[in-house]
């Protein structure tokens, strides 16, 4: 039938149903594009499938690296050690060498001479002044040591020593007499300390000593203003005769108390 | 170069690398070489002036008592054997003024400590005359 030939309802019954058919293509389009899509954002979710024969083939590879760097490194450990025992000879070897210099370098010292120049051309001088000194010939001999034996000479060239063995003993040892510490150079050294200590002794007693005079002045009169004063003497000599004067009057003084004391105990009985 | 020099010179070289054995090589090089002449002297006075100076070395170091350390008696040896008698008159001055200069505090330590003991003696007689006073006092 010629489409002309249907009536215009047919027409659109028919358009509808194409319409229709053309909705239902559309959406299963649509749903299939839908279901495809989600796919892929699942597939783009989750880790891609790792590529195993890849990764096996590179851990051989890196396993063979390996494996050639540990025998290189093995290689290299031996020469190191091999280096090292060859070092420790060598050190060996440096250490016999420079004690068998040193052997060599004492026994040269052993004939080098024992007088520098100075000191030969100053004991050559002193020998002819001492030899022209005792009326002796200065002349060669065939045993020096036996020759100055003999003749005391090391005990008049010992009076050149004997002051400097004399001061070396005096600061290293001290002794107990005037002249230093007992105990040498740690004696010296505390000096300033001891020096310190009884000069705050002293002014301890200094004021101890001011205040009692200070009590008893108006009291006693002049006889303590006439005490001697440690402190207008200058010299040592000076204070020990003040403190011989200072003995002997204390003694006295003691005397006179003892016997105050005993009459004023008699008295008391007495009375 | 004489003994005490050579000494100081050996002792100088420490440890037993190249550094020590090169030095120890210079050394016997030098110690091998003939000695430069002795001066104007004839040898016998040397060999006299070599045989004093150990004996009076050998003397001092013995007059030094036990406990004298070590730098001194290398200072008293050296001055026998580099500077000969002037040397050790020298260092004889040296030791006096080192001494003096010591004995100085010790001097003003003597001067502090007399000075306290006539400030002690004070005080006892100020107890005496307290003890005097008091009795005179206690008297009908």
């Amino acid at each position: 039938m010629n489409p002309s030939d249907r009536s215009p309802s047919e027409r659109l019954a028919e358009r509808l149903v194409e319409l229709a058919a053309r909705r239902d293509t559309l959406g299963e389009q649509r749903q299939r594009r839908l279901r495809e899509r989600r796919r892929e954002l699942q597939a783009a979710a989750v880790s891609p499938e790792p590529d195993l024969t890849a990764l096996a083939a590179r851990a051989a590879a890196v396993a063979r690296q390996a494996a050639e760097r540990r025998e290189e490194l093995a290689g290299l450990s031996a020469e190191l050690r091999t280096a090292e025992e060859r070092a420790r000879q060598l050190d060996a070897e440096l250490a016999r060498g420079v004690a068998e210099l040193r052997t060599r370098c004492e026994e040269l010292l052993a004939g080098l001479p024992l007088l520098a120049e100075p000191a030969r051309q100053g004991w050559i001088a002193w020998l002819s002044a001492w030899h022209q000194g005792t009326r002796r010939a200065f002349e060669p001999q065939a045993d020096w040591a036996l020759y100055y034996g003999e003749r005391r000479t090391v005990d008049a060239a010992m009076a050149l020593a004997s002051p400097a063995v004399e001061r070396i003993r005096l600061l290293e040892l001290g002794d107990d007499g005037e002249d230093g510490p007992a105990g040498g150079l740690p004696a010296w050294q505390a000096l300033p300390g001891e020096i310190a200590r009884q000069q705050a002794e002293l002014d301890r007693s200094e004021r101890e000593v001011a205040a009692r005079i200070a009590a008893v002045a108006p009291l006693y009169g002049r006889i303590v203003a006439d005490l001697p004063d440690p402190f207008a003497a200058a010299s040592l000599h000076q204070i020990q005769r003040l403190e011989g004067l200072l003995i002997s009057l204390e003694a006295t003084l003691g005397r006179f108390a003892a016997s105050a004391r005993m009459e004023r105990q008699m008295l008391e009985v007495l009375g | 170069m004489n003994r005490t020099e050579g000494r100081r010179l050996l002792v100088a070289i420490h440890g037993q690398d190249d550094d020590a054995a090169r030095e120890l090589r210079a050394l016997i090089r030098a110690w091998q070489a003939p000695p430069a002449a002795p001066g104007s002297q004839p040898p016998w006075q040397a060999a006299a002036a070599e045989a004093l100076a150990e004996l009076v070395g050998a003397a001092a170091a013995a007059a030094l008592p036990e406990g004298v350390g070590t730098d001194s008696r290398e200072r008293l040896a050296a001055a026998v054997t580099l500077g000969g008698p002037d040397d050790l008159a020298a260092l004889s001055v040296e030791l006096e003024a080192r001494v003096e200069a010591l004995q100085q505090p010790r001097a003003e330590l003597a001067l502090l400590q007399a000075r306290r003991r006539c400030l002690e003696l004070k005080l006892r007689c100020l107890d005496h005359l307290d003890a005097i006073f008091r009795a005179e006092r206690a008297q009908p």
